[in-house]
């Protein structure tokens, strides 16, 4: 007899119950380097300098993340933070209006628009690097935090327009023609019609492009050389330098530097699985 | 409909799109045409720029390093791009499977690709760096004592550790892609092809596979393209070493640019010479996706 497969939402049987298991494991296998890395961070300083391979601490100690923040590590991180603030509005600011326009408007051209970008975006940025390094020694811009933020926007642009894009598309255009007639002038109308219905797009496309400009890293590493312009990205490495690696340093750092995007990732992909139906088609009627 | 509507009927979309067409002009349109430009110059930085035609990519055809590089970033991409592909397909089907747990699951394999790519390749240093790195504390204590390879000293396993932190960062990303694309299918339809017939492995290949032939393709064209762009593990894991075992084509770019010989042009001529591969490797995947795409709207 065939066993009963169900499918996602209803009762699982014995033999999935297994599958579900396997696919468990393997999930603690894959986030074991997280587990190890944040249990590492809290090694005390000396044990972890002479024997970083030791996983487990004999006595957990903050010690390395005091330390960490008496180092350059709180202006990296100061630096991170204008270059995501200032990625994140530069992709809502241009991928809000343009979504709009393919979402709600259902217009031919931004659509093609948001393609068009979709494509020519796929070149990695190293590619490039070299010609914007060189415009920016030529204009200047070099050692400016707030450009590099400029251009991690722009990165995240396309595909902050697509999810911004799908979310218009779902607004309601009766409501937003009722308040029309109501006499509502346009910015209330946006305001009041548009901005409640769009929130969660624009929610889940700002922490997308929050995620992008947090871990810029190839931009970084040619637009910002001096040591008080690093990022998080580009300042860490300089834990592994000289004779001793102070990794008592570095583990802390990367435990800190992920909070942000991690917090903000899950917060987003709980609004994107709606978004991308990753629900089944029956929970979101 | 007053003027002031009609206007705005007329101009909505030019002025709705101009932030972004003006953000895509200057970082990459602009750069893109300084880039073809810099190719056929001897552009440093800062400098002048006088016209040499064709010299920089016969420099670079005659450099072993470049195809050297070039053979190293094929085999890096093809090598995760399949991995991730498959990985991720049978990571989508166990979660599609767990129903609403594996979709709670699905959030949380993310983490990987949330950490900062940086951060990521410095926390596997941290496991397979030698002597005294985690990965052997643990082989040491579980296997042999004695067995310590040099994970990122010797070439072809330093290229295996870039290979698998790539997989292991972007693997469940494509899961959650598929698993949405899984999402999209009508459970009407998976529910009939049951009923027909119960086999799993059949309903995999014969219904769920062919539904799923375009977003496969598509990611699979993506995958290639950033794998052909790996820098930043490369930088910060290998420095291309051993012996240049690890060096893609993005790290001697860098490497040409801003390491010893400090040639920006002949750093751009590389970029641009590694374009068409990427475009051969790319664009039919692209095609083929994008036309079974079209093809099953059609049928829908």
């Amino acid at each position: 007899m065939t066993p009963n497969i169900a499918w996602a939402g209803s009762s699982l049987p014995r033999v999935t119950y297994f599958r579900a298991s396997c696919v468990l494991v393997l999930a603690l296998i894959w986030l074991l380097p997280i587990v190890l890395l944040v249990l590492g961070s809290f090694e005390s300083p000396e044990r972890v300098r002479r024997h970083p391979g030791e996983i487990w601490p004999d006595d957990f100690s903050g010690a390395n993340y005091q330390a960490l923040f008496s180092s350059d590590y709180p202006m990296w991180l100061w630096n991170s933070a204008i270059v995501a603030i200032v990625g994140t509005l530069v992709a809502l600011g241009a991928g809000i209006p343009l979504g709009f326009a393919a979402g709600y408007h259902n217009d031919r051209v931004a659509t093609l628009l948001i393609r068009i970008l979709l494509l020519v975006y796929l070149l990695p940025p190293i590619f490039l690097v070299f010609p914007i390094l060189s415009l920016a020694v030529t204009l200047g811009g070099r050692g400016s935090a707030a450009v590099v933020g400029y251009l991690s926007g722009s990165l995240a642009l396309p595909v902050c327009a697509w999810i911004l894009k799908s979310q218009f598309a779902l607004v309601p255009k009766q409501l937003f023609e009722t308040a029309e007639l109501d006499g509502l002038a346009m910015p209330r109308r946006l305001l009041h019609v548009i901005a409640p219905s769009a929130a969660r797009g624009v929610v889940a496309a700002g922490m997308f492009a929050l995620i992008i400009a947090w871990g810029e890293y190839v931009f970084s590493i040619a637009l910002l050389p001096r040591a008080d312009d690093y990022t998080i990205s580009t300042g860490i490495p300089h834990f592994l330098q000289g004779d001793i690696w102070a990794w008592d340093l570095l583990l802390p750092a990367i435990v800190i530097a992920a909070l942000p995007p991690v917090a903000g990732g899950i917060l987003a992909t709980t609004f994107l699985a709606r978004l991308l139906r990753l629900s089944p088609p029956d929970d979101h009627a | 409909m007053n003027l002031r509507t009609r206007g705005w009927q007329r101009w909505r979309v030019p002025i709705l799109s101009l932030p972004a067409v003006v953000l895509f002009v200057t970082t990459v349109a602009l750069p893109l045409l300084t880039l073809v430009f810099m190719a056929f110059t001897d552009k440093q930085l800062g400098g002048e720029a006088s016209f040499v035609g064709l010299r920089n990519f016969s420099i670079l055809l005659k450099d072993v390093g470049f195809w050297r590089s070039l053979w190293t970033t094929c085999v890096f991409a093809a090598s995760a791009s399949i991995m991730k592909v498959a990985g991720a397909y049978g990571l989508a089907i166990g979660l599609d499977r767990m129903g609403q747990v594996g979709r709670g699951l699905a959030t949380w394999l993310l983490v990987p690709w949330l950490i900062p790519g940086s951060a990521a390749a410095l926390a596997w240093l941290w496991l397979f760096y030698e002597p005294g790195g985690v990965l052997s504390g643990l082989t040491a204590g579980i296997l042999d004592p004695t067995w310590t390879p040099n994970w990122l000293g010797s070439g072809s396993l330093a290229l295996y550790v870039l290979i698998a932190l790539s997989v292991w960062r972007e693997l469940p990303f494509w899961a959650v892609v598929f698993l949405a694309a899984r999402g999209r299918i009508p459970r009407q339809l998976i529910e009939e092809y049951r009923i027909l017939d119960g086999s799993l492995t059949r309903q995999e290949r014969e219904l769920m596979l062919p539904l799923l032939r375009p977003t496969i393709l598509i990611s699979a064209a993506l995958m290639i393209m950033w794998s052909m762009g790996e820098f930043q593990s490369v930088h910060l894991l290998t420095r291309g070493g051993p012996a240049r075992s690890t060096q893609t084509i993005a790290y001697y770019a860098y490497e040409v640019g801003f390491g010893g010989g400090i040639d920006l042009s002949l750093a751009v001529a590389a970029v641009l010479a590694v374009l068409p591969v990427s475009a051969l490797l790319v664009v039919p995947l692209l095609e083929l996706g994008l036309s079974k795409s079209r093809e099953d709207q059609r049928i829908r």
